[in-house]
């Protein structure tokens, strides 16, 4: 299922492993000044987070600010959600090895905790309440793509229902 | 594989239909693939079929349990299928419990959400045409 083998981590620097510690034991949403130095990353309205087929592989966690995520270029842009604090995006690319499949950019100014491999491995192993909220967050992103999808097929029988055959 | 547990094996043969779109998940929720392969399928309205296929070691019917409770897509057994099959509260213990059945359930997600995606996107194009 992944693209390609797993290359080795590197471990964390004990300042980052603390933070990390913290964010693992903490409500998901919780992030104190200490932690968002070390993990956190500020953009604003407009800013690339990561772009559709780039190989990065980071996890972002929405700390503020809200989030669009998009596939195509400027002139054929699809957007396929916008996210808000306490979604985590990025999981796709970060579990599967696969390149991104969509762009995300700040709607407004954005504040995100930003995990490596290594990073997120750690705190993955130590609660299940990540595990849980990434399971979530991934169903629920399937269930509403594929409401969209449905309600594309509507509009598209409804399209050819008008056009009369052979024009 | 230690996380298959608190649930039960079922044996079905193929071309069998385990759920069909519009179903309510019942106790039969979450299916792990043993062996064999499966058939997510379902008929859109202007005539095309949106298909999925998951192979052994694949995850299906997660989406449904989580969010609606209503099946969305019909589940078919390509071939003879050995499953595990869990209902929505030992299937989350399970995940809570085994790291690397959450990492299976993450990756089986994501693939699943990018071919969706690509669904998505196809049906705009077409639209638009």
């Amino acid at each position: 299922m992944s693209a390609d083998a797993e290359e080795p981590l590197e471990p964390p620097s004990e300042e980052v492993e603390e933070s990390l510690l913290q964010v693992a034991f903490s409500e998901i949403r919780d992030t104190s000044p200490e932690i968002f130095s070390q993990l956190g990353r500020t953009y604003q309205p407009g800013e690339i987070l990561f772009r559709e087929n780039d190989n990065s592989k980071e996890l972002f966690m929405i700390v503020g600010g809200q989030v669009k995520i998009s596939r195509g270029d400027n002139q054929n842009e699809k957007m396929l959600a916008v996210l808000s604090p306490g979604e985590i995006m990025g999981e796709m690319s970060h579990f599967d090895n696969y390149p991104r499949s969509a762009t995300a950019t700040a709607v407004t100014e954005v504040q995100v905790l930003v995990f490596t491999k290594a990073n997120f491995a750690l705190i993955f192993e130590l609660h299940h309440k990540w595990t849980l909220q990434l399971v979530y967050s991934l169903c629920n992103r399937v269930y509403s793509t594929f409401g969209r999808v449905l309600q594309g097929h509507t509009m598209l029988a409804a399209a050819n229902a008008k056009t009369p055959a052979g024009s | 594989m230690r996380y298959l547990t608190n649930g039960k094996e079922i044996f079905v043969p193929a071309g069998s239909a385990l759920y069909t779109d519009a179903d309510d998940v019942g106790e039969d929720a979450v299916y792990y693939v043993m062996e064999g392969k499966v058939r997510l399928s379902r008929n859109l309205e202007s005539g095309y079929t949106f298909t999925y296929d998951v192979a052994k070691d694949g995850v299906f019917g997660v989406v449904e349990a989580i969010t609606s409770g209503v099946r969305f897509v019909t589940a078919t057994a390509e071939t003879n299928c050995q499953f595990y099959v869990w209902n929505k509260q030992s299937y989350e213990t399970a995940l809570s419990l085994y790291i690397e059945f959450a990492k299976l359930n993450i990756q089986e997600l994501s693939h699943y959400l990018r071919a969706i995606n690509q669904e998505a996107e196809k049906v705009w194009i077409n639209y638009v045409r």
